[in-house]
């Protein structure tokens, strides 16, 4: 079989890749893996949940991606009046040029390539539901009409963690169709200082869009052909059964404060994400060192702790580290399969 | 497509190296913890063993059992299925392969049909590495990590083996002889009634076992019989004094009686009569020799009245004694018959429940034996005396000289009778002494070594010496070594001392032998302690530094004064002196007297009251006790 063709393909994504990495990083410090997370989610058609303090450059994190991107971008500032309207657009009177008046719906600002939902835990929950179809479905049903949503479409939405007064948590549902939730961590030192003197200097020239909406698509593509062993997807399985208190292989710490564990959507999530990450790193197939990488963002804000673990000051990162160290890489006493001619 | 495939398949044979060694490794491990515990299995094993808690079988079952289950183990750990694609993921964990060779594997599984390009790519990326791959350094075979605890385990075991549990084997040697110990008191008390009974003893049985007595308490106080042998002895002697017991003594004082009786009815038969009624043989011995003596000096027209009165009344007592006799005889035949019966049934019940009863008709099958024995040793005495009275009152009527040579012949007879008496008593009273000994034996060894000790002070302090030996500084008895120069002790000192009682008091001789104590300033027991053991003669040449002044020329000439005392009768009360001899000893003149007199009356409270046998030993032994000693 002719491999060459696919490792060309390869190569190319990791070429692309860099770029876009060298690009964000001209106007973002550090946040290496918030950066890769983003970008996960972008090939995977998924969505990112960014968690941070404010201030820690997630809204510039956004734009710049969506600059390097060379995709259109909206963004949406969630408030308590915020209504879905707002967000989705609605059906105006429009005056034609014979006079004939007719209904034209108006895009909200949802319909764009990269949308950024900041503070999205400020509007109301109705306004967040808002959100429910386009994420999932890539579509916006207003009135009787479908409008489908250009792809790729992908929503990163910010919250802030410490701002409780005020805020409408997020609904499980709608965390769910986050395909990561990326902790945005306080610079170190170094960091400050470099973001420092990019952001008090001369202005910085904004970066060049290195990825067309093609080369998206085209690298989603890609991604879905990575393959999984058996082994591999069974090891994401078994991470996934063990985050459920009764799970074969949960940890204590899960069976005594999770109440649910994450949905199969988890799963999915991580092997989408392994796949990326292999293909990160130019290999041909997803390992279980890529599912161990990706499970936190991936499953962090699929599991929902019971009243105990909430009380204890339990974090779900907690259950999952302790849900890797617990099962065993490959399957205890299971033999391999015959090779095949 | 071939050479991938082979070299697919050297991949599978690194996974497999690979897997084998992981096995070798894990089974090493197990078998290794395993061995630990068997090795600690096998220390309590064998630990059980040594100290003889385990049997032999057992033990080596144990330890057969432990080594086999760590060769089961072992094989176990190998067998036991490994994880999937064991051996390729740890070759991919250590040369950072990112599941490589496994995903390789994997997608070599899946059929040509449904390989993507993906997956051909992964294969040839992992057979492009699999050159440079070892196994060995990839899976070391690493020392267990329960090797260390292993290894110390197994030196536990072997210093446990090696630990020799030394073990309580009672060895077979001679027993050696543990001697009865009695306190001297005791033994100076028997040998004290010994002499006594010696010095009026005339029979030759008796003084043969007196001999024996003495004997035995000559190795008793040389402490070369042990318990056993000295109740053996008891035992033999007694049963030696049994022998000769009056069983029929008093039939015989009946029958003597009677006769007496019969004997009153003649003047001149008179006495013989009364002495035989009030049983005084020797009496009757010498009133029959005066009877005789008168009949040959008697003419017979003279005192024909008096002799017909003799001759009847001689013969009124012969015919008693004839009566008796055959009283005698009679019960002599109902005895025969008895033992007769007896020893019929003893051959007739030979069936094993009459066993005991027929050991208990033997044991009186043999008394009535001796019983006849005894008998007919007493009534040929009394018979030959019957012959005798018989014989004079005949011959009263021919030859009065005849007749007198019968009476003295018959008072031969009653002497004979009253040795043999008096031998019994004797013998009763020796019997009666040595059940008194053995009954002190008994109780002294029960009451074990404290008794004994007890005892021995008991008899120190009745000697008037101190209770403990050698305490105060009274200097003890003169026998305990003291701090002194030799030379300067003196027997007559060291045996002053021996009286001190506490220190400071010196007891000296009064004019009545009365002994008066003088309160010093407590430094004469001291030095009169300071003597060397037994008195020498003359005087030393040695000086009391804690006496003032010099010393006393040793060439000076002296002169010895004794002054003996004079027994006046006058002393203290009763009371005064049994209150005196409680705390200084029984050893003066007055408390002999006092003893002598209560124990009279305790003897004859004993011998006529009706005092059980128990209370009787513990008053007897009272008055041992308490009995008046020589003075040290």
């Amino acid at each position: 079989m002719e491999t060459e063709p696919i490792r060309e393909k390869v190569a190319l994504f990791r070429k692309r890749i860099d770029e876009l990495r060298q690009g964000v990083a001209r106007s973002i410090v550090g946040n290496r893996e918030v950066v890769d997370g983003v970008i996960t989610c972008m090939l995977a058609g998924g969505h990112a949940l960014l968690e941070g303090v404010p201030g820690l450059g997630k809204t510039m994190l956004v734009r710049t991606l969506a600059e390097t991107l060379t995709l259109t971008f909206s963004r949406i500032q969630f408030t308590p009046d915020l209504m879905p309207a707002d967000i989705l657009g609605t059906t105006v009177i429009d005056e034609g040029q014979g006079g004939a008046k007719a209904f034209e719906f108006r895009r909200g600002p949802v319909f764009a390539n990269i949308v950024l939902a900041d503070e999205i835990n400020r509007a109301t929950p109705k306004t967040q539901s808002a959100l429910l179809e386009a994420m999932q479905e890539h579509r916006v049903t207003v009135g009787k009409r479908t409008h489908l949503l250009d792809e790729p479409f992908v929503v990163l939405a910010t919250q802030n963690p410490l701002e409780m007064e005020g805020t409408y948590p997020l609904p499980e549902a709608q965390l769910d169709r986050f395909f990561f939730k990326l902790q945005v961590p306080f610079p170190d030192r170094d960091e400050l200082h470099r973001i420092l003197d990019l952001t008090t200097g001369a202005p910085v020239a904004r970066p060049e869009p290195v990825l067309g909406k093609d080369a998206i698509v085209e690298m989603q593509l890609l991604v879905r052909q990575v393959p999984v062993a058996r082994h591999v997807q069974d090891y994401a399985i078994r991470v996934l059964q063990a985050t459920h208190p009764q799970g074969p292989d949960a940890p204590d710490l899960a069976v005594r404060f999770v109440r649910y564990g994450s949905s199969p959507r988890g799963a999915q999530a991580v092997l989408l994400a392994a796949k990326i990450r292999a293909l990160f790193d130019g290999r041909f197939a997803a390992s279980v060192d890529d599912v161990r990488a990706v499970a936190l963002p991936a499953l962090r804000h699929r599991i929902l702790l019971n009243f105990e673990g909430e009380a204890e000051g339990v974090k779900t990162d907690q259950v999952i580290d302790a849900v890797l160290k617990k099962v065993p890489e490959a399957a205890p006493g299971a033999e391999p399969r015959s090779i095949a001619n | 497509m071939k050479s991938q495939e082979d070299a697919v398949l050297r991949i599978v044979r690194l996974t497999r190296r690979a897997e084998r060694r992981t096995r070798l490794s894990r089974s090493l491990d197990a078998t290794v913890t395993a061995l630990g515990l068997a090795l600690c299995l096998s220390v309590i094993d064998v630990a059980l063993r040594k100290v003889g808690l385990v049997g032999e079988l057992g033990a080596r079952g144990v330890l057969m059992v432990s080594f086999a289950g760590v060769l089961c183990v072992g094989v176990a750990a190998w067998v036991w299925p490994l994880p999937e694609y064991s051996g390729a993921r740890s070759l991919d964990r250590f040369y950072g392969l990112h599941d490589g060779l496994a995903n390789a594997l994997a997608f070599a599984a899946t059929p040509l049909s449904e390989r993507t390009p993906f997956m051909a790519a992964a294969i040839e990326d992992a057979i492009r590495s699999a050159p440079g791959l070892r196994p060995r350094a990839a899976i070391p075979i690493v020392l267990p990590r329960s090797l260390l605890a292993t290894a110390v385990c197994g030196a536990v075991l072997a210093g446990v083996m090696l630990l020799e549990i030394r073990r309580h084997v009672p060895v077979a040697h001679a027993t050696t002889l543990a001697p009865m110990d009695v306190s001297p008191d005791d033994i100076d008390d028997v040998r004290d009634f010994l002499a006594q009974l010696a010095s009026r003893s005339s029979s030759d049985e008796t003084k043969s076992a007196i001999e024996e007595l003495n004997r035995l308490l000559s190795d008793i106080a040389n402490r070369r019989v042990d318990r056993t042998e000295v109740f053996r002895r008891i035992e033999a002697l007694e049963m030696k004094l049994a022998e000769a017991a009056p069983i029929r003594r008093e039939a015989l004082a009946r029958d003597l009686s009677s006769m007496g009786e019969a004997l009153s009815e003649a003047a001149l038969s008179r006495s013989i009569g009364k002495a035989l009624r009030d049983d005084d043989l020797g009496k009757a011995r010498d009133a029959m020799r005066e009877l005789a003596k008168k009949v040959r000096g008697a003419s017979a027209p003279a005192d024909k009245a008096k002799l017909d009165e003799l001759r009847d009344a001689l013969k009124k007592a012969s015919d008693l004694a004839a009566q008796n006799r055959s009283a005698l005889e009679r019960h002599r035949q109902q005895l025969a018959d008895e033992v007769d019966r007896l020893k019929a049934r003893a051959g007739d019940s030979g069936a094993d429940e009459d066993q005991s009863r027929l050991q208990k008709d033997r044991q009186e099958l043999e008394r009535l034996d001796r019983d006849l024995g005894n008998q007919s040793r007493e009534d040929s005495q009394l018979e030959r005396l019957d012959r005798e009275l018989a014989q004079a009152a005949e011959d009263l009527t021919k030859d009065l000289g005849m007749s007198s040579r019968d009476l003295d012949e018959g008072a031969a007879d009653l002497n004979r009778l009253n040795e043999q008496q008096l031998s019994q008593q004797e013998k009763e009273e020796l019997r009666q002494r040595l059940t008194e000994l053995r009954e002190l034996l008994r109780q002294q060894a029960a009451g074990g070594k404290g008794q004994l000790s007890r005892l021995k002070r008991f008899g120190r302090v009745a000697r008037g010496q101190s209770g403990s030996e050698g305490a105060g500084s009274n200097g003890g008895s003169g026998a305990q070594p003291g701090d002194g120069q030799p030379s300067g002790s003196e027997g007559q000192e060291s045996k002053g001392a021996a009286k001190g009682e506490q220190e400071g008091e010196t007891w000296i001789l009064g004019a009545n032998g009365e002994k008066i104590l003088m309160l010093t300033e407590g430094r004469s027991g001291a030095a009169g302690g300071a003597g060397q053991g037994a008195p020498q003669r003359g005087w030393g040449e040695g000086h009391d530094p804690h006496v003032q002044g010099a010393p006393t020329h040793a060439k000076m000439s002296t002169e010895d004064t004794q002054v003996p005392g004079t027994e006046t009768g006058q002393g203290g009360s009763r009371s005064q002196v049994i209150l005196g001899a409680s705390a200084r000893g029984f050893s003066s003149h007055s408390y002999r007297e006092v003893f002598t007199e209560y124990h009279q009356v305790a003897e004859e409270s004993l011998s006529h009251d009706d005092i059980p046998g128990g209370y009787r030993f513990y008053v007897k032994r009272y008055f041992q006790l308490i009995r008046p000693r020589e003075e040290p």
